[in-house]
């Protein structure tokens, strides 16, 4: 239960991440519209919000949440590293094309 | 949102978190550790078995006080959990008639009950107790003044967080960028990185840190509603009425069957057992439930008559800002985190350590770049520097110090738990002079490379000299394989840290002052 | 932070004094004073509106220092800090007088 929660907590921040621009490029090959963007971060709240629910079913109603805020926590830091430090996929945005 | 608006808070932040940023450092690399503060009681004591049976701990507790102090006025026990190295009780001897009341000394009235339910012969050492003292009592003065500092330090830490989050203009933007090697962006990524990451944890910590510590910081809702704050404390802390001893001996009845029975009541384990006037027929066994199995640290408690263990009273339920004042309590000290939580608490306080000597940093590399002359920084530049280094480099030291002084220092020294405690400070001492003394980008390679070498080599020395190595403990005692492991991994993320500030090329910078000026300067400046 | 660019030198670090002034003494004395007056003021019994007051004194207090550097000028964030302390005060000072402490 704990496990799915933060496989759904993961798989929020992936989708938020795929939403913004510099990501979105590096996986897709295109920059996103915004409708697509709008369409992803709503996907990446419902599965942080879905998250909840195995939370609840593991931990109970007290220490749930608590569990709960601590996985988004620690899903969000495990794909900023990933995304960040990936082998071969530094962050390269047009922006920061500079040596 | 308006400019002027996030200007003005930007500009808050930057101070709100760098006056008393090197205090804000301090609080939570203690606080962090202090997460294990049970696991390093036991780690910092290897001559320690494991308690398995708690009750037989608590018997041998009962017995030794009996022994030991039977004529006392009241006993204080501890229940053992497996995580911590024993019971510790201590007890308040019955005051002599005729003689003045004076401030009982508590060293010559406690002993730690360990896992054979004997008194524990193991190394003076004040263990992880020390960090979790330190980080709001600090050390080397009286604790009100510490408390105050902290509070004060604390409520600047929540100003800088709540004007952070106003300044961040691309929260959501900038969420998973990480610049890297591009000097002042790369820092500002890493701040923002550890903050926002963080961001729910921070704010929690922060705000329940205050509520810790209100009843000093916050009298004035009592002053207003209350003449007399004993009326409030006996309603948020009620206790059952006294009892006065009779004189009259009779025996008192077996504590671990009051336990047993308290545990079946409560639904959950006991942690604290008080006995006012053992061994008198008026004897009362007061039992609290253990903290750590609910979010909020005030408990229920049982009254048992002490000769025949019968239930006399029951805590009556707190009210709703009673609860929510224990929970916010429960949520900053995190005595109900189990393993997996805890980890992920531990590992916030890291961020948030990270966040602090980031942010710290960054005030330094914003400003040099701004510089005039960066051969002749201004005062208030060279000392933030000079004091990012002296204490984000020195106390990490100073800690590995005190853990090795704790493994070094011979068992039978006098004071030797005052003493592993002196040690950390010298040796903090040591790093801050050099680092008044020495170029920064020095002294920042030698401290975090003396700190990282000292840690990876202590599991080392751990599994030459003690039983309690690597090999023993993994499999068999997760608290003490983890302890090892996490040094082995802070000491290599040390010397990590420090190659790279030794490779670390500073920028070339485009020089603003006339040429002629310049090559003056570097005449007279000295050799390094 | 706001102001004019134009300013004289010591009207700025005046402005800056009053600004810190509002966002320490003043700040903790507005945060306080709110203490008091919704101690006295939440409904319930008398311990509860005491933790609740003190619980929620610290957000004031925060919510003070931010207010002294957003206002438009140092005199701006004084002054209205001190008004902000004064209705609960006098809140306060009435109903402790009226009905007297426990």
């Amino acid at each position: 239960m704990t496990i799915l929660a933060l496989l759904l907590a993961s798989a929020a921040f992936t989708l938020f991440a795929l939403a913004t621009q510099d990501l979105h490029q590096r996986f897709f090959r295109t920059r996103p519209v915004r409708r697509r963007q709008r369409r992803l971060r709503l996907a990446a709240w419902a599965a942080l919000l879905l998250a909840l629910l195995p939370s609840f079913a593991a931990k109970g109603p007290v220490f749930g949440p608590i569990w709960w805020a601590g996985l988004v926590m620690l899903a969000a830091a495990l794909v900023f590293l990933t995304v960040n430090f990936w082998p071969g996929h530094g962050i390269r945005s047009s922006r920061n094309r500079q040596p | 949102m308006n400019k002027g608006f996030r200007q003005s808070q930007a500009f808050l932040h930057t101070w709100s978190g760098l006056l008393l940023g090197w205090v804000l450092f301090l609080v939570f690399v203690a606080g962090t550790i202090a997460f294990y503060r049970e696991g390093l009681n036991r780690w910092m004591r290897p001559e320690l078995a494991r308690v398995e049976q708690p009750m037989a701990v608590l018997a041998g507790a009962q017995r030794f006080l009996e022994h030991k102090a039977s004529g006392a006025k009241s006993w204080f026990i501890t229940m053992p959990s497996a995580a911590a190295p024993g019971a510790q009780v201590f007890w308040v001897p019955k005051p002599k008639p005729g003689e003045p009341p004076r401030r009982r000394s508590r060293r010559d009235h406690q002993a730690l009950i360990g896992a054979s339910g004997e008194p524990v012969v193991a190394r003076e050492t004040r263990g992880g107790d020390f960090f979790y003292r330190f980080h709001f009592d600090l050390h080397y003065m009286p604790v009100l003044w510490a408390r105050w500092i902290v509070g004060f330090a604390t409520m600047m830490m929540l100003v800088a967080i709540l004007s952070g989050i106003v300044t961040h203009k691309k929260i959501f933007k900038d969420f998973f960028t990480l610049r890297r090697g591009k000097g002042q962006r790369s820092w500002l990524d890493g701040h923002n990185a550890t903050a926002v990451l963080g961001l729910p944890f921070h704010l929690m910590i922060t705000y329940t840190g205050l509520v810790t510590l209100m009843a000093m910081l916050m009298p004035w809702a009592v002053v207003a509603n209350y003449a007399d704050s004993s009326k409030l404390t006996d309603t948020l802390f009620p206790e059952p009425h006294e009892t006065r001893p009779t004189d009259r001996p009779a025996p008192l009845v077996d504590l671990t069957a009051i336990a047993r029975d308290a545990e079946r009541r409560l639904g959950a384990p006991i942690g604290y057992i008080e006995v006012t006037n053992p061994g008198d027929a008026a004897a009362r066994v007061v039992v609290s439930q253990n903290p750590g199995s609910m979010l909020s640290t005030r408990t229920p408690r049982l009254a048992y008559d002490g000769t025949s263990g019968r239930v006399v009273w029951q805590s009556p339920a707190p009210g709703a800002a009673a609860v929510t004042a224990g929970a916010m309590i429960g949520l900053h000290a995190g005595r109900f985190a189990d393993a997996g939580l805890r980890a992920i608490y531990f590992l916030c306080g890291i961020a948030g350590t990270v966040m602090v000597a980031s942010g710290l940093v960054l005030w330094t590399v914003k400003r040099r770049e701004k510089l005039p002359d960066p051969a002749r920084p201004h005062f208030g530049f060279r000392l933030v520097e000079r004091l990012n280094v002296a204490v984000i480099g020195g106390f990490p030291l100073g800690i590995a110090c005190m853990l090795w002084a704790n493994r070094l220092l011979p068992v039978q020294m006098q004071g030797r738990a005052e003493w592993e405690i002196h040690c950390l400070f010298l040796a903090w001492a040591g790093a801050a002079l050099l680092a008044l003394l020495r170029r920064p980008r020095q002294v920042w390679a030698a401290l975090f490379g003396a700190t990282g070498a000292l840690l990876a080599v202590l599991p080392f020395y751990n599994l030459m000299a003690t039983s309690h190595g690597l090999p023993a403990t993994i499999g068999r005692d997760g608290m003490l394989a983890g302890i090892d492991l996490t040094i082995l991994l802070l000491g290599c993320g040390y010397l990590a840290i420090a190659v790279r500030v030794a490779r670390h090329k500073p920028a070339v910078r485009r020089t603003r002052p006339n040429r002629a000026a310049r090559v003056a300067e570097a005449a007279l400046e000295p050799a390094e | 932070m706001t102001g004019a660019g134009r300013a004289a030198p010591w009207q700025k670090r005046g402005d800056m004094v009053l600004r810190v002034i509002a966002a320490i003494p003043l700040g903790y004395a507005v945060a306080s004073l709110w203490a008091v007056a919704l101690a006295r003021m939440l409904p319930g019994a008398r311990s509860e509106a005491t933790v609740a007051a003190t619980l929620l004194a610290f957000a004031i207090c925060a919510a003070a220092a931010m207010w002294s550097f957003a206002a438009r000028s140092g005199w701006r964030a004084f002054w209205s800090l001190c008004v902000a302390g004064a209705v609960p005060a006098a809140i306060g000072w009435a109903s402790i007088s009226m009905t007297g402490r426990l």
